[in-house]
């Protein structure tokens, strides 16, 4: 290889087309030519709190960190400690960089929200986007298409694109656009006017580790989803529609319970009002659960017959419908069956009279909850057929994808 | 690999990243204008986003009422010619401020009129879809209280016309 051509080919693409395409060219050559391991940095603002999207983020690392030298970078401080906690992965052969953005840190802006930007002030992740370049891959796991990638190949990873193209958009920028369910790449390309390159289901790991660890199955419904504010989730529908179940039936529903389980913070007035619901119904077979830990929640999985999920009913707006719906997947891995709103994501998941069923009204929800509740042969059958669905949308299915994916990048990128 | 040819590379690479640490914007780093105008649809946004965007559209109305110009904002870079210039630019803004001064108060008065308008009729489109959402609760409770009643109505009649019951 002669170092001289080289050096002239740097000086110029960087002349022609700037200084970090030059770069770009160096860091190739260099895993061409097998000098280093290539370089991946993945990006999360929101790392430090757990949820299912910073999971799924997180799991890419961690099937991806044999084949690069992962970097995770996010705005505020987690450790390897805590995502072993959050989500079972041990991520030990990757670096954090914890990258401080001073626009986020005032008061009235302490929560990082790309949503706050907009081009009368700096583009505050700019910093990002220069770290980006530092790197031989770069993923977007942060719903955040204000970050501009620099680097040789890029990735977002798209789980509801929440915003139009507005201010500092720069998801058409990014090499690759991979998505979490055909529900989010038809948004993707209704709101981005583009098409998305890869699809990923997200990945659920709630089955039990043990076959013997499988409880007897009780009669009890249960919901697990946040108590958000704006009530998207729609537990006081759950709750009306098993109050009127237990009116009309009152024999048959007496031995059967509801548990809405989910998280909430103290203040919530959709969550006071669930409870109002409740204390005027003077039923006592319905029950709360908020805030409970991952055990007692797979307790809960283990024990339930029936999942009702009900997210996206009655609303127009795509991005409160269920973009996936990970939660329905962790009931159907334990063998529940799942009745849910036939709508966004949860189409994909359940198989209408297969895998459970999709239902469009309360009305509706009632019908199908009768029908499983008056034959458990049905319901056993169904919590069965719902366990077989769900392992597609395994940890294992899920990493054996992303290395694919990323395999096959590799591969042409070292060859210059 | 040739460890000199791999000690050159490297240098090239320090070197570059050297230069890319010195350049200051992105468009820069890439020779190109990253930032570009995206048309908004007004028709194709859902509730949620066109509320966002009536908010963020009244802030930056807010921001630009006032269209006078202000003598700050007139600089130079320039070395030595900097200074008088910027005097010379500042004395003609002040003789013709005379002049326009009394008209671009008018377009500031008339600015703040618009804004607060907007501002009353945004909250009033608030106010209203709050009072629909309730009256919509409200209608739900009644129809389910009133399938309530009828069935247990039914269950009555049925109750009275099973044989054996007077």
């Amino acid at each position: 290889m002669d170092v001289a051509e080289l050096k002239k080919a740097v000086e110029y693409i960087s002349r022609r087309w700037g200084v970090q395409s030059a770069y770009n060219v160096l860091l190739r050559s260099e895993v061409a030519l097998g000098v280093r391991k290539p370089s991946l940095a993945l990006y999360d603002h929101t790392g430090h709190i757990i949820g299912g999207g910073q999971k799924y983020g997180f799991t890419a690392a961690h099937a991806l960190q044999e084949l690069f030298d992962v970097t995770l970078i996010v705005n505020r401080p987690v450790t390897h400690e805590n995502i072993k906690e959050w989500y079972h992965l041990d991520l030990g052969a990757c670096k954090i960089k914890i990258i401080d953005i001073p626009f986020f840190n005032t008061g009235e802006c302490f929560q990082i929200d790309p949503g706050r930007v907009n081009r009368r002030i700096p583009n505050p992740f700019h910093i990002i986007s220069r770290e980006s370049g530092n790197y031989d891959f770069f993923i977007n796991n942060s719903m955040n298409e204000k970050v501009c990638p620099l680097s040789n190949i890029s990735a977002l990873i798209c789980h509801f694109p929440e915003r139009r193209p507005k201010d500092y958009f720069y998801a058409h920028r990014y090499t690759y656009v991979i998505y979490n369910s055909n529900y989010t790449a038809h948004w993707i390309r209704e709101k981005w006017k583009f098409s998305p390159h890869c699809h990923i289901y997200p990945p659920v790991d709630m089955a039990p580790c043990f076959e013997n660890d499988l409880a007897p199955k009780q009669n009890i419904i249960l919901s697990v989803a946040r108590f958000e504010a704006g009530g998207s989730k729609k537990q006081q529908d759950m709750v009306r529609t098993f109050i009127k179940l237990n009116r009309r039936f009152p024999d048959l529903f007496r031995s059967w319970t509801l548990i809405l389980a989910g998280g909430s913070p103290d203040e919530n007035d959709y969550l006071k009002s669930i409870k109002d619901t409740i204390q005027k119904s003077g039923l006592q077979n319905i029950d709360m659960k908020l805030n409970i830990t991952g055990d007692e929640l797979k307790t809960l999985y283990k024990k339930a017959s029936i999942f009702w999920h009900l997210c996206g009913l009655d609303h127009t707006d795509p991005a409160l419908i269920e973009h996936f719906g990970m939660t329905i997947v962790e009931a159907m891995q334990n063998r529940l069956a799942p009745i849910v709103y036939d709508g966004g994501g949860q189409r994909e998941i359940v198989e209408h009279g297969v895998s459970g069923f999709r239902v469009r009204s309360t009305a509706e929800l009632i019908a199908y909850t009768l029908k499983i509740i008056q034959d458990s042969a049905l319901c056993q059958k169904i919590g069965n057929q719902a366990f077989d669905r769900s392992q597609c949308f395994t940890r294992d299915v899920f990493e054996k994808k992303v290395i694919d994916f990323f395999s096959r990048l590799l591969r042409d990128y070292r060859q210059l | 690999m040739d460890e000199d040819i791999q000690k050159e590379i490297d240098g090239l690479k320090q070197e570059i990243y050297r230069q890319k640490e010195q350049v200051h914007g992105i468009d820069e780093l890439l020779k190109d204008r990253i930032d570009k105008d995206f048309p908004v649809d007004l028709w194709e946004l859902s509730e949620r986003e066109l509320d966002n965007e009536m908010g963020n559209r009244l802030s930056f109305l807010n921001d630009d009422i006032d269209t006078r110009p202000d003598v700050h904002s007139i600089s130079s870079h320039r070395r030595w010619l900097g200074k008088p210039i910027v005097w010379f630019k500042r004395l003609i803004m002040k003789i013709t401020g005379f002049y326009t001064n009394s008209l671009l108060e008018k377009q500031r008065q008339f600015n703040a009129q618009t804004v607060m308008f907007h501002l009353a009729a945004f909250i009033r489109s608030r106010r209203n879809e709050r009072e629909i959402k309730e009256l919509e609760d409200k209608l739900k409770t009644l129809e389910e209280d009133y399938e309530f009643v009828c069935e247990e109505l039914q269950r009555l009649k049925n109750e009275r016309n099973r044989p054996g019951t007077d």
